[in-house]
Order: C-alpha cells, then sequence, then structure tokens
C-alpha cells in the first residue's frame, strides 16, 4: 500500500480512483467483501458483549454474592469482639447496594461498546469500513475517544450560569443511573440481593424517573448563555412532552395486555416460546386459524384474534417511535439538530460534562431498547418452551463449580445457581437487536422538521394511540371471556 | 429515635408555613404558584403519612393525593395561561400592578 | 442498636432537609428560572418520602407530575416571559419591602406554631386502626396485595364521582388554556 500521496494529482481535475484510494492508507471497502465486514463486526460484538456481561457479573458476584455468608461467618471469627448483630445489619446494607455496584460498572462500559457497536453497524450499512486504527479491527477506538475526552479541558462559558451549568449533565445521568436498576432484577432472574432493586411498580418508575432527563437538558440550554442551546432545550422539552403521551399510552395497552406493572411478571408472562410473546399477541395467535377453519364456522372469533395480533404489533412500532423521540435519535434529534442548532443543548459542554451527556443518552437508548424487548420481545426468556426452558434451569441449578482460587473460601459459592446467566445474556441480546434496529433506522431516514415532529405527534400518533386503547380494551375482554 | 408520624406531621407543617412564608413575600407571580404547589405538596405528605401510619391497608390517603396531584397540574396550567395573557398586555408580572379596577 | 435507629431513621432526615432547603432556596433565590429548577429538589426530596411511606405509586406520580411536568412548564412560562428582557436580569429580591416581610415572617410563623400544637396535643396512637405488630404485618400484606390494584378499585368504586370530576376538570382545563393562550380569540 502507497500512503503517499501526489499534491500534483489532487490539483488537477480528474482524480482517479486508483489514487484516490491511496490517500487512504487502508484497503478500500470494496476490497473486502460485505461478508467478511458483518463476520468481523459480530466477532467484535461477540467479544465486547461478552466483556460487558463478565465484568457486570464479575462486579456483582464479588460485591454480593454471598456477602451474608462472610459477614455473618467470617466478619464474627475475625473481631469477636463487636456485636453480632452489626454484621448482620451491615451484610443486609451490603445486599442492598449490590445492584448499584452493577450499575456503576455497566453504565460505562456498555455505553464504550453501543457508541463502537454504532459506529461500526452505521459504517456497515452505509458501506464504509469505519474506526479500524485503534486496537484489532477498531475495537478499543471508544476506549481511546473517552481517555480524550477525560484530559480535555473542562470549559465554561461567559455569562453562563455556573451552578446550573455544573449541575446540569450530573442531573442528566442520574436518572438513568437509576432507572438501570430495576432491569437487572429482570435480568438477573430476581437472585440474591436483586430483589432489592425490584420495585412493584418498575415499569411506572422508569418511565417517571426517565421523564426527568428533559428537565436537565432545559436546564442545560438555559445555563449555556448561547441561543443554540436555548432552542435545543426548549425543542428536547417540547418533543419530550409531546412524545410522553402516546408512550404511555401504548404502555398501558400493554399493562392491560399483562395485568401488571412490574417488568418482572411481563416479562414471566411471555414465557415459552415466540407466539407467547406481547409483540404476537401473548399466546393468542392460534386462535386466528378460526379465520381459515371451515369446520369450526367460529369465523368472528378468528377475525378478532386477527385484529388483536395486528393492534399489538402496530403497538411495537408505536412504542419504538415515541422511545426514539423520548431518548432524542435520529430522525426525531431536532434537539442537537446539527445543521440548525451546531450540537443544540450541549454546544457549550467540553470534556467530561460533554461526556456525562453522551453516556447517558446512549444509556437511555440502552434503557428505551431494554424497556421494548422486556415488554414485547419476551424479556428475559428464551424463544423456546416452558418445559424445555425449565429442564434448562434445573440442569443449570444443580451445576457445581469448585473454583481453585475460590474455593477456597469454604461455602463461598454454595447453593449458586447459573440461571442468571441464561437470562441477562438473553435479555443482553435482545437490547442489542432492538439497538441495532435503532441504528438500522437512523442509517435510513432523514431527520424531521420541528412543525412536522409536532405534527406527527399530536396529530396522528396520540389519536391513534387513544383508538388502539380503546379497540384493546373490548378485544382483551372479548378474548379473556 | 424511630420516624412516627408527629415526625412527618411537623415537616409537612414547617413545608406548609415556608409555602405560606413564600405566598406572602414574593411579588412575583411566578413565585407566588410555586409557592402554592409547595403547600400543596405539605397538605399531600399529610395524606399519605395518615394512610401509612393510621390505616395501611385502606390505600385511602394515596388515592386522595392522586386527587389532589391532578388538580394541582390542573391550577398551574390554567394559572399560567393565565399569566401568560397578563404579561402579553401588560409586560409586567408583578403582583401589586394587578389592581386593574383602578386602571 | 440506638445507633441501628439512628441509621434507619436517616432517610427522612436527609430528604426532609434537602426538601426544605430547597423550598427556601426557592423563595430566596432571586433569579427567577434557578427558583424554578430548585422547585425539583423539594418535590424529589417529598418523592423519596413518599417511597419511605410504602406509597410508591404516589412517589412515581409526584416525580412524573411535579418534579418533570408541573416545573417544566413553569419554567418554560418564565423563559417566555423574560424573552423581551435580558436573559439573566429577571431578578427580584424577595426583600423589597419591610413591612411585607416583618407581615409574612409573622403570619407563617404564627401557622406554624398553631399547627405544631395541634400534632403535639394529639394522641396519634389512640386513632390508629392498626398498632404494633399488626401493623407491621399488615404492611407486608400490603405490598403483596398490591395496593396498586387497591387504588384502582377504590378509584372506580367509591370515588368513582371525584374521579370523573377531575377527568372534566382536566378536559376544560386542556380547552381553557388553549383558548387563553391563543393570540387572538375571533
Amino acid at each position: 500500500m502507497n500512503s503517499s500521496y501526489n499534491v500534483k494529482a489532487m490539483n488537477s481535475k480528474a482524480v482517479d480512483l486508483n489514487l484516490l484510494s491511496s490517500f487512504h492508507p487502508r484497503e478500500t471497502f470494496a476490497q473486502r467483501s460485505a461478508l467478511v465486514q458483518a463476520f468481523k463486526f459480530f466477532i467484535l460484538a461477540v467479544v465486547w458483549l461478552s466483556i460487558i456481561f463478565v465484568v457486570a457479573a464479575g462486579a456483582g458476584l464479588t460485591f454480593a454474592w454471598k456477602a451474608p455468608f462472610v459477614f455473618n461467618e467470617l466478619m464474627p471469627t475475625w473481631f469477636p469482639a463487636i456485636d453480632k448483630q452489626i454484621f448482620k445489619n451491615l451484610a443486609d446494607i451490603h445486599a442492598y447496594l449490590a445492584p448499584t455496584v452493577v450499575v456503576a460498572t455497566i453504565i460505562p462500559v456498555n455505553a464504550l461498546f453501543m457508541v463502537l457497536c454504532e459506529r461500526k453497524f452505521l459504517s456497515l450499512l452505509t458501506v464504509r469500513i469505519g474506526p479500524d486504527a485503534v486496537g484489532p479491527n477498531g475495537g478499543l477506538q471508544t476506549l481511546a475517544d473517552a481517555l480524550k475526552l477525560l484530559f480535555k479541558e473542562d470549559t465554561v462559558p461567559k455569562n453562563s450560569d455556573p451552578i446550573l451549568f455544573f449541575l446540569a449533565p450530573a442531573l442528566f445521568f442520574a436518572p438513568s443511573m437509576v432507572v438501570f436498576l430495576p432491569l437487572l432484577a429482570v435480568a438477573a432472574n430476581r437472585l440474591g440481593g436483586f430483589i432489592y432493586a425490584d420495585l412493584d411498580i418498575s415499569l411506572i418508575f422508569i418511565l417517571g424517573f426517565l421523564s426527568l432527563g428533559t428537565m436537565s437538558l432545559v436546564m442545560a440550554g438555559w445555563a449555556s448563555n448561547n441561543k443554540y442551546s436555548l432552542m435545543g432545550g426548549l425543542r428536547a422539552a417540547s418533543q419530550a412532552i409531546s412524545y410522553e403521551i402516546p408512550l404511555v399510552l401504548a404502555i398501558i395497552s400493554v399493562i392491560m395486555l399483562s395485568g401488571s406493572v412490574n417488568l418482572f411478571e411481563i416479562s414471566e408472562a411471555q414465557a415459552g416460546g415466540i407466539l407467547n410473546w406481547n409483540l404476537l399477541g401473548n399466546g393468542e395467535l392460534p386462535r386466528i386459524l378460526n379465520l381459515f377453519a371451515s369446520t369450526n364456522g367460529n369465523f368472528f372469533d378468528g377475525f378478532v384474534t386477527l385484529v388483536y395480533v395486528i393492534l399489538c404489533v402496530s403497538l411495537f412500532l408505536i412504542f419504538i417511535t415515541a422511545s426514539t423521540a423520548e431518548v432524542n435519535r435520529i430522525p426525531f434529534d431536532i434537539p442537537e439538530a446539527e445543521s440548525e442548532l451546531v450540537s443544540g443543548f450541549n454546544t457549550e459542554f467540553s470534556g467530561m460534562k460533554f461526556a456525562l451527556f453522551f453516556l447517558a443518552e446512549y444509556t437511555n437508548l440502552f434503557i428505551a431498547s431494554a424497556i421494548a424487548s422486556i415488554l414485547f420481545l419476551g424479556g428475559s426468556h428464551l424463544p423456546i418452551s416452558i418445559e424445555a426452558e425449565q429442564a434448562l434451569y434445573s440442569a443449570l441449578t444443580n451445576i457445581n463449580i469448585s473454583l481453585p482460587v475460590i474455593g477456597t473460601f469454604n461455602g463461598m459459592f454454595e447453593g449458586l445457581n447459573f440461571v442468571w446467566v441464561i437470562t441477562s445474556v438473553t435479555l443482553l441480546v435482545k437490547i442489542y437487536l432492538m439497538f441495532l434496529v435503532a441504528i438500522w433506522v437512523r442509517a435510513t431516514l432523514p431527520r424531521l422538521r420541528q412543525d412536522q415532529l409536532m405534527e406527527f405527534g399530536w396529530k396522528y400518533l396520540i389519536p391513534l394511540t387513544l383508538a388502539i386503547l380503546f379497540l384493546m380494551a373490548i378485544i382483551l375482554e372479548y378474548i379473556k371471556s | 429515635m424511630t420516624v412516627t408520624l408527629v415526625h412527618y406531621l411537623t415537616f409537612s407543617a414547617l413545608l406548609f408555613s415556608i409555602g405560606l412564608f413564600g405566598l406572602l413575600i414574593s411579588r412575583n407571580a411566578f413565585r407566588v404558584l410555586m409557592s402554592i404547589e409547595i403547600m400543596l405538596n405539605a397538605v399531600n405528605i399529610n395524606f399519605v403519612a395518615f394512610a401509612h401510619f393510621l390505616d395501611p391497608l385502606a390505600v385511602k390517603g394515596q388515592a386522595f393525593s392522586l386527587f389532589v396531584m391532578a388538580i394541582a397540574a390542573a391550577e398551574v396550567a390554567i394559572g399560567l395561561s393565565l399569566l401568560l395573557l397578563i404579561y402579553r398586555n401588560r409586560m409586567n408580572i408583578d403582583m401589586d400592578s394587578f389592581a386593574t379596577i383602578k386602571w | 442498636m440506638q445507633f441501628l435507629a439512628t441509621i434507619s431513621s436517616l432517610p427522612f432526615y436527609i430528604l426532609a432537609t434537602i426538601s426544605i432547603i430547597c423550598a427556601l432556596g426557592m423563595i430566596l433565590n432571586p433569579n427567577l428560572v434557578r427558583a424554578g429548577f430548585t422547585l425539583i429538589g423539594s418535590f424529589i426530596g417529598i418523592a423519596g418520602l413518599y417511597f419511605l411511606l410504602n406509597a410508591n405509586f404516589v412517589a412515581v406520580s409526584q416525580v412524573l407530575i411535579y418534579a418533570v411536568g408541573i416545573v417544566l412548564v413553569i419554567v418554560f412560562a418564565v423563559m417566555l416571559c423574560s424573552l423581551k428582557e435580558e436573559a439573566h436580569n429577571i431578578k427580584e429580591s424577595v426583600f423589597s419591602s419591610k413591612a411585607r416581610v416583618t407581615f409574612a415572617v409573622l403570619i407563617s410563623s404564627l401557622v406554624f406554631a398553631v399547627l405544631s400544637f395541634v400534632i403535639r396535643s394529639q394522641d396519634w396512637q389512640a386513632i390508629a386502626k392498626l398498632t404494633g405488630a399488626e401493623r407491621q404485618s399488615s404492611l407486608v400484606q400490603l405490598v403483596d396485595d398490591k395496593y396498586l390494584s387497591q387504588i384502582g378499585f377504590l378509584m372506580l368504586n367509591k370515588y368513582i364521582l371525584p374521579f370523573e370530576l377531575v377527568s372534566v376538570l382536566l378536559l376544560i382545563v386542556l380547552v381553557g388554556t388553549i383558548l387563553l393562550s391563543k393570540k387572538d380569540i375571533k
């Protein structure tokens, strides 16, 4: 490969393609096949996902697993003078903190891969190579970016509101961290300390706290003392307010369908194969056959089921649309539209503050994908029948590992079942599939205008969701009877 | 030192008086609205605390606090649109200048 | 054990302090936009207290309606009303008139004194329907029994009239707000 380029050739009008490729020190995309690129991307994804999983699970295990054992059995023997009750309470506090520790480790690692995954998959879709300089196949690119952001100067614009300018990124990041907790209860199958992370109303909890982020966008826009930032913040607020309504209405329909506001229970209700997913009508799909089986004659029943399944699928589509708007993704990213507003609300932020905005945005997208996959795509359940899944679970429950190093803590891993591995990996893969869909949408659709966005939200989406809610209530009453 | 109903009631009384203080002291109509919100919140805490400490199984207090929230939202919406209308006509949101009877 | 009891009552004190400081800050801050944002802290502190009171749904509604909805709308309106002036100069000192301050302090401290006297003089244990261990077990039962469905049941049975009235009120507000804030009513 010849990496030196010819100035004379650049100045001449006809630039031939061979020369152009020699500007770039690496091969062009055409020289590699798309299939190879896709395979490389797949390998990268598998490696990174396993890193994410191992880091999060390791943090959870080292922090929480059998913490009661350490506190109740080992500590009293080490410190016999101290009251045992105090150790017991410390163990409780420890167990409460375990999900928080997992969240604190998984969010940065996960965001590192999400950014990389977006860039690589986007380059696949637009027939480019994407980042490939740092690490094998560009696998460490975002790590380098994050390090660069860490060392950047933190500038504060003149005449800005210093307190709000300081608070806004932190307040944007905090809700997404809090909201992560109930997801862990679903992923870890309510294991050990993670049952504390499981609120009885986790779905509503996530909705409520996720919308807190909007406030800090307005705050950031106001504090920056910049007209583009202010416009971005106001746009973000108006967008969040208008798209929260169809989002909540779609979710209310799902709540009616599954009869619970707890994510874990919603996920449990979809166990046993793709047909049981809420996307395909939660197990009612086979009743469509009544349409065709003339012997039965129950045509109406089949017709109602058909409408019902169509409603479920359209709910899924509406949910994806509204949540894309909620997390300010393309095609709804008008709060940070580069062509109009420089970079919107985060124009003035640099260094770690910008990194926090970035981190929180990707975490919000991750959470939105997670809710979509839990509400509609079976949650943490494999697409296999309940019996097969139970057999798998019981096989994993009886597994017995004695590790050479950790095994010396006798009883440390006693009774550890590995069901959570299956559930969390399943959920992670589903979330990333939803994320790939979001990237696909980004690569396909152009950005909307502000008035188009408002019109679409208020004039089409909200009436549509209201109609679906109404129909859904009637049909569910018919189907359940 | 366990937290009892008295603690919650005292806290809400304190919050209510702070809201009242803000209501009386401020001349800006927006701040008056915010103070009213604080007072409504204090009342809400009372509802929920009574429900929790006196009769936990019947969740009437929680249901009532939800009603209060709905009415507070309605009040803010109407109040703010009135304020915007006043601002548009008079270019000023000082409570003392609303004595329009004198005109 | 004294230590543990102190620890378990800490969340209440922390959250109460946060919400009171934020409420005071809202009143005393000369910058209106900052005052609006300070209100969030107060509301979120109160939401945390609702979580402590086993009222999870009310807590989330508090966040959704107050901390996001109402504060957002207020801050929006403040920003709209200050576009003509210099952006950061919507300042007004609350201590403008001495007589007003004295009057406000007097009245509010009087209200607080009366309220706290009433609270102290009442024997709350006597009114409570359940006490001690019975109450503890009923709290556990409440979480298991899905208090949320109970709230829904109450709203659609016993309180159906206020529920419907609130929905009518919200509709009226929706229409009224649009009418009021329209540029020119024909």
